[in-house]
């Protein structure tokens, strides 16, 4: 071959390959460059999700009601995974049996089928989820405990890893469960708080995820000089609370025992700085354990002291008549001239709760008596238009504002549909809906010098900086005046009403009883009760207030005779922690 | 005489500069093996740091299980204690402690 067509040939080869060449480097730096360049990055950096810590929730003495304690996400990286799918999950479905089903079987029973059977589905969820061919990270379980995640290690499995994700405790049990919420998930399977100070307080709790990229050797090993970014956790905010851990004990005890006392189906207990509006104590019963929540019914979920309502009864009687003395229309010592019988008012009858009619009662003995005719004729002297502007006032109606998630309030009837059944019966407490949180912060008014302040659970959240929450004055709905005198009626009827005989002796007690029907179906239970008693003390320089409500109580209908002595015997210890002495 | 002082300088640099890259490679070898040791030491200083968390995670558990109210009543009436059935109240009005 002639010597120019060889080097000819030869620079076509050269220009081919070199036009090879160019297309590879192309293909490299244009077409595969986002690609090549995140694996470049995957294999030079290593980086983690940081998860935040929810914020916890302390007493007033800086007890944690709600904290942190250390669990795992156990996950599955499938390509890195070598064993046989079926044996994996063979061999983790023992370790990752939940810890509540377990539990439900220990105290249900103890029956081998039912625990092979939870093993078996275990183990076939398992498998299901390592067979995954769309997905190269696998969750396994949320939440396993330190010893949970010890046992897996020690299998020794390739492709199985852990990552930190703390879980609530609860150091005071189901104590104020109602009152702090839980944390289940939402849609996307992250934490979210629900309920009570959970629900509410959720962004605040929560906090945000972090992420760290580091530099990293072949060994996976962090290079000491090498880049460090990625973005901060933020920790969740903490609560600090009220609530006063001793007083919320003793309402609590002393709830479980008045509601077997008493045989009452449930019942509620809450106590408050009248000055403040700050709660000390929020007990109801039944109730749940946050820490296994899904393990009851929803229906308990729900903090009865404000989002259930309730027909008051007589400890409505005391707004009403502190409503017509501020307005003026009757005095303390007015007499009733009508209270000598039943009353018939469109079709209906009312009567009395004994059915006894002393004539000529004073407003002081309406109280004391808890005369529903007297009320009557009260409600009558003040009309619809000052009744209704007297309870807007006093917040029925709307909501009190609480830091707690569930709150409802039932509405309040538009002044054009009241009738005068409903009036006369508002008087008494029945036909008008409240919510206990909503009873208690009118009643505190009376108590306050005649002031409506807000209740409130968190007097402080603390994070990266520190916000102190103050008390809110609402409104006045009466003056300090009327605020005495209904005081001093309510000292009367607690000395000299039906409660006197289990009234601790030598205090002063504002106080009124209450019992009201139940609404069924547009009619009362002819048997069934929810009694109740609102009170405060020291009468003249209150400490505390307590609205005490007991729903269906067997023992007895009334008030008096159950929700009385319960809110005396909760006050006995009161008395002593509060270092109240007797006069 | 020249070409021979030429060779001379030569031979000289090519030691220099063999010299040279010696140093630099052992310097790095140093360097790596410092930087890789470190890294490890970094990695086993997280581990203990996060041991220690936990611990201390472990024991704030703890501490919190043993201060809940519910569990001091119980071991409160386990170790016999009852509730005071007569209470004595003393007001700041009598001078007691002057035993008048």
């Amino acid at each position: 071959m002639d010597i120019s067509l060889r080097i000819k040939v030869l620079l076509i080869w050269f220009f081919l390959i070199g036009l090879l060449v160019g297309a590879r480097l192309f293909y490299w730096q244009v077409i595969a460059a986002d690609y090549l360049a995140a694996a470049a990055e995957k294999q030079h950096w290593i980086s983690f999700e940081v998860a935040a810590e929810r914020g916890e929730i302390f007493a007033s003495d800086r007890f944690p009601l709600v904290s942190n304690e250390e669990a795992y996400l156990v996950f599955a990286s499938l390509p890195d995974l070598k064993e046989d799918v079926k044996a994996v999950a063979a061999k983790l479905a023992p370790l990752l049996v939940s810890e509540l089903d377990q539990e439900q079987i220990a105290t249900g029973s103890s029956l081998k089928e039912e625990k092979w059977r939870l093993l078996k589905n275990t183990e076939i969820e398992l498998k299901e989820r390592l067979s995954r061919e769309d997905l190269v990270w696998v969750p396994l379980k949320h939440k396993v405990n330190r010893e949970a995640r010890v046992g897996i290690e020690s299998l020794e499995i390739e492709g199985i890893g852990f990552e930190e994700e703390p879980r609530r405790i609860y150091p005071e049990a189901s104590s104020a469960a109602h009152l702090l919420g839980f944390v289940g998930s939402d849609i996307n399977g992250r934490e979210k708080g629900y309920f009570g100070l959970e629900g509410f307080y959720d962004l605040e709790l929560r906090g945000k995820t972090g992420i760290l990229r580091r530099e990293k050797d072949v060994a996976n090993r962090p290079i000491l000089v090498g880049e460090t970014s990625g973005e901060e956790k933020q920790d969740g905010r903490s609560l600090f609370l009220t609530l006063d851990r001793a007083v919320q004990f003793i309402a609590e005890q002393g709830l479980k025992k008045g509601i077997e006392k008493y045989g009452a189906v449930s019942g509620s207990v809450i106590i408050m700085e009248p000055q403040t509006g700050a709660v000390l104590a929020m007990a109801s019963f039944p109730a749940y354990d946050p820490a296994k929540f899904s393990q009851y019914e929803k229906e308990l979920y729900v903090n009865p002291i404000v989002g259930n309502s309730f027909e008051p009864g007589s400890v409505f009687k005391v707004l009403i008549m502190a409503a017509a003395l501020d307005a003026g229309v009757v005095e303390p010592d007015t007499r009733c001239s009508n209270c000598d019988g039943p009353r018939v008012i469109s079709d209906y009858t009312l009567r009395t709760w004994n059915d006894e009619y002393p004539p000529n009662p004073t407003m002081i003995e309406v109280i004391q008596q808890s005369n529903n005719i007297g009320m009557v004729f009260v409600g009558e002297k003040l009309g619809v238009e000052k009744l209704v502007a007297c309870l807007e006032n006093f917040g029925i109606g709307q909501l009190t504002g609480i830091d707690l998630e569930e709150e409802t309030t039932p509405d309040l009837r538009p002044k054009s549909e009241w009738k005068k059944i409903d009036l006369a019966t508002a008087t008494f407490g029945q036909g008008i809906a409240v919510t206990p949180i909503q009873m208690i912060q009118a009643v505190g008014a009376i108590a306050n010098g005649g002031v409506l302040v807000k209740p409130f659970l968190v007097k402080k959240v603390v994070g990266e900086e520190e916000i102190v929450i103050e008390p809110k004055i609402s409104k006045q709905p009466i003056s300090p005046t009327t605020a005495k005198v209904v005081t001093e009626m309510m000292v009367n009827a607690t000395e000299k009403g039906e409660a006197k005989w289990a009234k601790p002796e030598g205090y002063r007690i504002a106080g009124k009883t209450g019992t009201a029907q139940i609404p069924v179906a547009g009619h009362y239970d002819e048997e069934k009760t929810i009694a109740s008693f609102v009170g405060f003390a020291p009468a003249d320089k209150p400490r505390f207030i307590m609205l005490v409500t007991l729903r269906e109580p067997t023992t007895s209908p009334w008030g008096s005779e159950t929700a009385a002595p319960l809110w005396f015997n909760i006050a006995k210890e009161l008395f002593i922690y509060f270092g109240i002495l007797p006069e | 005489m020249k070409t021979r002082i030429l060779r001379f300088q030569s031979k000289k640099l090519i030691w220099l500069v063999l010299t040279l890259v010696l140093f630099l490679f052992f310097t790095q070898l140093v360097i790596s093996h410092r930087l890789v040791s470190s890294g490890e030491v970094v990695k086993k200083l997280e581990i203990d740091a996060a041991r220690l968390d936990a611990e201390n995670g472990l024991l704030k558990e703890e501490v919190d299980r043993m201060g809940s109210l519910s569990r001091i009543s119980s071991e409160a009436a386990k170790l016999g204690l009852t509730r005071a059935s007569q209470i004595l109240h003393l007001t700041p009005q009598v001078p007691v402690a002057l035993g008048k």
